[in-house]
């Protein structure tokens, strides 16, 4: 089970690698969306916006949400530490997201574009 | 002295041709709307594409279409209503990519051991999907580029669009594990609306949230069964269907052993079957044009039997992406119990074609061969091989769908769903959600059902 503060630091060190990549900051210039992310075992929420290529993360819930994410702390601390792969079987029924299939689409996308940079 | 062939007449309200998912859908919609019906199918058995048989040892095996995914609300229901239960398809342990003579194991639907090469995979796989979202499930050919989208083929666009060659392999392996044919074969329109009518890409091609999630547990033959037995004798096998004729008052099918009589009649074989039929007065052109066009795919599916799933003990999930050889896609289709271990392979397109042409003793060591392989040596001593080329079965002529070339949707596509005078049409192809599987299927069998309520 991970801290709701060491889920916010896998967060962020997650976004940077995306900011650092070229081709994910590429891909994000289309994409408009606010994404929640939930680990409900420790009643930990995140907000994640893209806007325009740049992408913010706050504390709890602002706004409203074009994605909702979740899973245990554990799970999503792994994906965002890279320590998991998110198309794996296990991580497609652990984590679960709820949106328009556009925005699903996008997110799946994301995930394995910054799993894959920073395990490559 | 003139020999004078008089076969049994019966009559209905609505005759059906076809006693697979399509039809008995239609048939038990109709039914509990209080409508007589008779069902004509050509082969002894029901279910069409579904067809479950056991092994030596009594494993059932599912020759055909097998599996059912989250977002497939109607075979679903369909299959909950007549008490079908599911089980996951195995899916714990790596897969194997198998990719110039080098095997490696990865994890999830795209093998990702070459990163750059997976990367432009997924962003192909986002922008196909995106694209996909532009066209309208009910009437693809008014999608805002259908005529040029229809004037391509998937591999023409990949050519154009995806610079990797290993990125561009996995596609066309994508492409031939979905459709059962080549990128060459398909117009694009056609494979968006395809991908669209399935959710996405990533849908079509996974396990775990998507379409090969989970199976039957006594086989996907047993819907139909149970949803046909329910009809008696207006369900009616082995009775070929060669004319429909029809006129202001309803619609004679005729088979050399029975016609059938009723208000109305649903057609519901694939469409290049229903061309075949004789129908008088001669159907209108733009009809008979679209049938002329929509070729089935080419597969045959095998299964090799083994005393366990030895491949689980090796960690593995018994999935393989390969680039090469006759088999290039498997799957652990061992039973819900584990036992026996049964590994499913797939001869598909143009290995389908090349490989239709020769004998079972040559494709069975083909096939061994491959799968040692990926597997081990184990892999070469089933304790047995059951295959079915099903471009061979004389009333389907290939699985899993009848797919459209280019220049085909855009021009052709309102003749699919399009009843004529008295005759409606049913089958997978004229789906608009999960068309070519089960499931659109069920819904094709239930609209059509729906159509002929409304005139009846």
């Amino acid at each position: 089970m991970a801290t709701r503060e060491e889920l916010r630091e896998a967060l962020d060190d997650y976004i940077s690698h995306a900011r650092k990549s070229e081709r994910i900051t590429r891909s994000l210039r289309k994409w408009n969306c606010v994404i929640y992310i939930e680990a409900a075992d420790i009643e930990a929420g995140f907000t994640m916006t893209i806007n325009n290529g740049t992408t913010t993360v706050i504390n709890g819930a602002q706004g409203t949400a074009d994605l909702i994410v979740r899973g245990s702390s554990e799970d999503l601390a792994d994906i965002f530490w890279c320590d998991a792969n998110p198309a794996s079987n296990y991580m497609q029924g652990a984590i679960t997201i709820q949106g328009s299939p556009e925005n699903v689409m996008r997110l799946d996308s994301l995930s394995l574009l910054i799993y894959l940079e920073v395990t490559k | 002295m003139t020999e004078v062939h008089i076969s049994n007449q019966r009559q209905a309200d609505v005759v059906i041709v076809g006693a697979g998912l399509a039809g008995l859908a239609a048939a038990r919609a109709l039914a509990a709307a209080g409508v007589n019906v008779i069902v004509l199918e050509a082969r002894e058995r029901v279910g069409g594409r579904v067809y479950t048989r056991p092994a030596s040892d009594g494993t059932l095996l599912d020759l055909g279409g097998q599996w059912i995914g989250p977002t497939q609300q109607r075979i679903a229901a369909l299959a909950e209503a007549v008490g079908a239960a599911t089980f996951p398809t195995y899916v714990d342990g790596l897969n194997i990519e198998y990719r110039e003579g080098q095997r490696a194991t990865y994890a999830g639907a795209i093998p990702m051991n070459d990163a750059s090469a997976a990367m432009e995979t997924v962003e192909t796989l986002l922008e196909l999907n995106l694209m996909a979202q532009d066209v309208p499930l009910d009437a693809p050919w008014t999608a805002a580029r259908s005529s040029e989208w229809d004037a391509q083929t998937v591999a023409s666009w990949m050519e154009a669009h995806v610079s990797s060659e290993i990125a561009r392999m996995w596609l066309t392996l994508g492409v031939q594990a979905v459709f059962s044919a080549e990128p060459r074969d398909l117009s694009l329109l056609h494979f968006l609306f395809y991908v669209h009518s399935g959710g996405s890409l990533n849908e079509l091609i996974s396990v775990t949230r998507g379409a090969q999630e989970r199976r039957f547990r006594e086989g996907a033959q047993s819907i139909a069964e149970k949803v046909a037995a329910a009809f008696g004798d207006r369900v009616i096998l082995n009775a070929p269907v060669h004319s429909v004729t029809r006129d202001d008052r309803g619609a004679r099918v005729e088979s050399d052993s029975v016609t059938v009589t009723g208000k109305r009649a649903i057609i519901a074989i694939p469409p290049t079957l229903a061309g075949r039929l004789r129908y008088r007065p001669a159907l209108p052109a733009h009809r008979d044009q679209l049938t002329q066009r929509v070729p089935m795919g080419t597969v045959i599916k095998v299964h090799c039997l083994y005393a366990a799933p030895f491949w689980r003990d090796d960690g593995l999930s018994g999935q393989v992406a390969s680039d090469s050889g006759i088999v290039r896609i498997t799957f652990d289709n061992s039973p819900a119990s584990g036992s026996p271990g049964v590994l499913l392979g797939f001869i598909e397109g143009d290995e389908g074609r090349v490989w239709g042409r020769r004998s079972v003793d040559e494709r069975r060591a083909a096939v061994l061969e491959c799968l040692v392989r990926y597997f081990g040596d184990k892999a070469g001593t089933p304790v047995e091989y059951i295959e079915q080329n099903w471009a061979e079965e004389e009333y389907t002529r290939g699985c899993y769908a009848g797919y459209l070339p280019p220049g085909v949707l855009s021009v052709y596509g309102d003749a699919l769903r399009e009843p004529i005078d008295r005759l409606h049409w049913a089958g997978t192809e004229t789906a608009t959600v999960w068309n070519g599987y089960m499931d659109g299927a069920v819904q094709s069998g239930e609209r059509a059902a729906a159509e002929v309520l409304a005139l009846l």
